[in-house]
């Protein structure tokens, strides 16, 4: 039917122009080897700011060791004066309580020795609450 | 070996750092019981231990007292429940430091 005149898609007068149907696969960017020295390099470099900092917090650490052993008498002696201080009170408060008990020899030692015997948490602690000597013999658990 | 003191002999010291309390410790640390473990082993090295027992016997037991501390906390058990006996009768009210309230102090 040529002498009908329908209306279809037709290509341009002339035809199309030309198709790059080439592949296109550019050879840019890095190597691998580089990329790997890269990788490596960064790590180095990472590795390096981390000992210098760690050389650094080990400085701070002994000058906070420095700081505590010059301040070891004083608390030194802040904890005996509170021990002795904790016995005498328990010596009291033993005469206090044990009075009527027949046979009972108040602040009694139990070692034969007259050495000083450092006391036990649990004879410092032993007339307070409980909490309290829990407290002093679990509640420090670790340093930072 | 028994009978032979085969490391004294040769001056070598293996394994001897581990066996008592009262030997050398690392970063120079004292036992908590060294003082007792030390008397009791100068009194009773040497004499056998049929005389040992006789006359280490004061020694041996603050030794094995420091270590287990029975009379002590016998003494304290009996005085605790002392203690709640009254407080539960009504004869005693323990003070202020006793239960809780103590002032603080440095």
């Amino acid at each position: 039917m040529a002498a009908s005149k329908v209306k279809q898609d037709m290509p341009p007068p002339g035809g199309y122009g030309p198709v790059d149907y080439r592949r296109n696969l550019p050879r840019r960017g890095l190597s691998g080897y580089s990329m790997f020295g890269i990788g490596v390099g960064i790590l180095v470099f990472g590795y390096w700011r981390l000992f210098r900092w760690n050389r650094e917090r080990r400085r701070l650490q002994i000058e906070e060791l420095e700081a505590r052993i010059a301040l070891l008498p004083l608390l030194q002696a802040e904890q005996d004066r509170r021990t002795l201080r904790m016995l005498r009170e328990n010596l009291e408060e033993e005469a206090v309580i044990m009075k009527d008990v027949p046979g009972w020899k108040v602040g009694e030692k139990a070692f034969h020795t007259d050495r000083w015997v450092p006391p036990v948490t649990e004879e410092l602690f032993n007339l307070r609450p409980r909490e309290e000597m829990l407290q002093k013999k679990f509640g420090f658990q670790w340093y930072v | 070996m028994p009978f032979v003191d085969l490391q004294s002999k040769l001056g070598i010291n293996l394994d001897q750092w581990l066996l008592a309390q009262s030997g050398e410790q690392p970063q120079k640390r004292a036992a908590r019981c060294h003082a007792f473990q030390k008397e009791w082993i100068e009194c009773a090295h040497g004499i056998g231990q049929n005389r040992a027992k006789k006359e280490c016997n004061l020694e041996l037991e603050d030794f094995y007292e420091c270590l287990h501390r029975r009379k002590t906390q016998q003494r304290l058990y009996e005085i605790r429940k002392q203690k709640e006996k009254m407080i539960k009768e009504g004869t005693y009210t323990p003070p202020p430091h006793h239960s809780g309230n103590e002032e603080a102090r440095p």
